[in-house]
């Protein structure tokens, strides 16, 4: 308890309330860019949170993905151009009702619910975390192997079109991984005799060349000669057109609810993300409404469902990073990265060895989501101008960006040329269509599965009976195949 | 997409087998003490890449025999971008290098905006300066960070 208090009361300083506020407003900035996401503007600011301490860096970071998810509401409703893939859904409502003149009140909405939904995940996760740690810890190598598999299944089977090129890419993902000194023996595995691949390629480099570089490489093709611009806000509408009254808001608390609940859960297991979330909440939001004929044509129940579910899977993502030390999704792969530099090692022992730290953590996310209410709601109308910003001013600037950010948080010049292969790489896969999330997840858990795999197989001595001893790890496993069969089975019937 | 699917496939297939009988064997160090040695989880990892690629190549022919293709999603036109692209970016690479941040970074940003159809010459001349000079003035003076 005491710990608990200390790292609660660790985030209230000056210093680190002033990194969450600049992490959310950077958040809902980028965010309201069209064609660039909270994963990519963590990507860029990682390098950022290595000079800051390990609590400032991280809450940063939270701070800028908590305020994405936000930001990506804007362009939706202004421009019928989700910001960030989990908003699409929310223009779906929210783009008629700017153009019935109410932008201010369908941002608002788009406000308000998803900070309902993430603080409902924010609670969910400061309240389950810690016991989920010491369940994890009575796991053994073969449990931590069927459910990195489980996980894995589930991120290839769900993410991308094609199950084959799902598992492609997480294949390729674990390969790389394996560049660098291996854990045991310490020999070179991979390395070509280059130096700086002894530790391993990496993280960032991957991370910023296939994510955002790849992206915005896909992008510029695409925005080359356009200049489109989002819809202009109307100040001189009539007030109640730009505001959500409190019955407005209260008139969908069921709607918040439930689709906070699925958010959280969604959220809770890897891979799937925050655009599925937002997809069912919608869904389910549409089925259990009196006139779902309404939903589409600018109704603030809509927006609210969209939104809060998916800002509800911010919270839970954190789950299984920090009590089985697995990336729920591509922000939580970053933020990996972040926790090791400041020698920070997420999973089941974090809260044994880091306790103050993660609640510090978990304050700060309650902070972030204050800030993300005040700052979004003075600020909507300034943040609504970002999305008016051209893509070909934003993508020039953002290659620079993480051309800096590469040589800053990696080994100077080497790094950046590492990250600008890799741009190819997520280019290629872009417009082949191989999911990238299940590329850089597995390049994350690479690592974290190579040595429970190794115990694994010398425990076993490659015997399958030895899953029979081993009931949690036999269940993963055949859940695993479940998904693979399920996914990979529709999938061929579709081909056909 | 389907034959970009078999080429894909192909090249994916042909890395996986130059992986594991030149690559691995030459740049994995054997180990004398482990029970497993360290180009297994590699070479595990590999022949999975290897099979995965064959079914996408084979998947993808059965799909071309049962129906017509869709478009190919790299043309020509692509390439030629892409190349363009990286060029730029390989000179501003060598001039951050060689002469310094601000320079390269003036140089990247301008040609890329260019290159993306922006001609109003305020811009054209302010973002590639504002933006490297930020960039400078937050990590070189504030974080006291070296920039090259």
């Amino acid at each position: 308890m005491e710990t608990i208090l200390a790292g609660f009361g660790d985030v209230f300083t000056f210093y680190n309330i002033a990194f969450v506020a600049l992490g959310v407003t950077i958040g809902i900035t980028v965010g309201a860019i069209p064609g660039l996401n909270g994963p990519m503007a963590i990507a860029v600011a990682v390098p950022v949170s290595f000079y800051l301490t390990p609590l400032a860096g991280i809450a940063f970071l939270i701070g800028i993905n908590k305020g994405s998810t936000i930001g990506g509401a804007i362009p939706a409703v202004l421009l019928n151009t989700p910001g960030t893939p989990e908003a699409a859904v929310t223009a779906m409502d929210g783009h008629p009702l700017a153009k019935q003149g109410k932008p201010l009140k369908a941002m608002k909405m788009a406000l308000y619910s998803s900070v309902t939904g993430d603080t409902f995940s924010d609670i969910i996760l400061i309240t389950v975390s810690a016991p989920l740690a010491i369940i994890a810890l009575k796991l053994g190598p073969a449990e931590m192997v069927a459910v990195v598999f489980f996980s894995l299944t589930i991120i290839t089977g769900v993410v991308g079109g094609s199950m084959v090129k799902g598992m492609i890419a997480a294949f390729f993902g674990i390969l790389l991984a394996t560049v660098g000194q291996e854990a045991e023996s310490g020999t070179s595995r991979l390395t070509f005799g280059i130096l700086e691949l002894e530790e391993g390629i990496p993280m960032i480099a991957v991370g910023m060349g296939v994510l955002v570089m790849g992206e915005i490489l896909v992008g510029m093709e695409k925005a080359r000669g356009s200049d489109e611009r989002a819809l202009p806000i109307d100040t001189q509408s009539d007030r109640a057109d730009r505001r959500v009254s409190f019955a407005e808001y209260a008139s969908c608390k069921r709607t918040l609810a439930r689709s906070a609940v699925i958010g959280t859960i969604i959220g809770a297991i890897p891979g799937i993300g925050s655009s599925v979330a937002s997809l069912i909440g919608y869904t389910a939001a549409k089925r259990a409404a009196k006139k779902p004929e309404e939903f589409g044509t600018g109704k603030l129940e809509g927006i609210a469902a969209a939104e809060a579910a998916n800002s509800a899977v911010v919270g839970a993502n954190l789950i299984p990073l920090l009590t089985l030390g697995i990336p729920g999704n591509v922000a939580a792969a970053f933020l990996i990265g972040a926790f090791i530099v400041h020698d920070v090692q997420p999973g089941p022992l974090i809260f044994e060895e880091q306790g103050r730290l993660i609640y510090g953590i978990f304050g700060a996310m309650i902070i972030a989501n204050m800030c993300n209410l005040l700052i979004g709601n003075i600020g909507l109308r300034v943040f609504a101008l970002t999305a008016r910003i051209p893509k070909n001013i934003v993508y020039p600037v953002v290659v620079l960006l993480c051309m800096s950010g590469a040589y800053l948080g990696g080994d100077g010049m080497f790094t950046v040329m590492v990250m600008l292969i890799f741009s190819v790489v997520g280019y290629m896969m872009r417009k082949l269509a191989f999911p990238v999330l299940a590329f850089i997840i597995a390049f994350v858990l690479g690592r974290v599965f190579e040595l429970p795999l190794r115990q694994t197989l010398i425990l076993s001595d490659g015997e399958p009976a030895f899953l029979l001893d081993h009931p949690i790890a036999l269940a993963f496993v055949v859940l695993g195949l479940i998904v693979i069969w399920r996914f990979g089975f529709a999938k061929k019937k579709s081909v056909a | 997409m389907k034959r970009a699917e078999i080429f894909a496939g192909l090249l994916l297939l042909a890395f996986a087998l130059v992986m594991i009988f030149l690559v691995v064997p030459a740049q994995t160090e054997v180990a004398d003490e482990t029970s497993i040695q360290p180009k297994t989880y590699p070479l595990i990892a590999l022949w999975i890449i290897a099979a995965l690629s064959a079914l996408l190549v084979v998947l993808a022919v059965l799909a071309l025999r049962a129906g017509p293709d869709s478009a190919s999603p790299i043309r020509l036109e692509n390439i030629k971008s892409l190349v363009l692209v990286g060029i730029i970016i390989a000179a501003a690479y060598v001039a951050i290098d060689w002469i310094g941040y601000i320079v390269g970074g003036v140089g990247l940003v301008a040609a890329l905006m260019w290159y993306m159809g922006v001609r109003r010459p305020i811009p054209l001349i302010a973002v590639p300066v504002c933006a490297p000079v930020t960039v400078w003035l937050i990590f070189e003076v504030l974080l006291e960070r070296p920039l090259p």
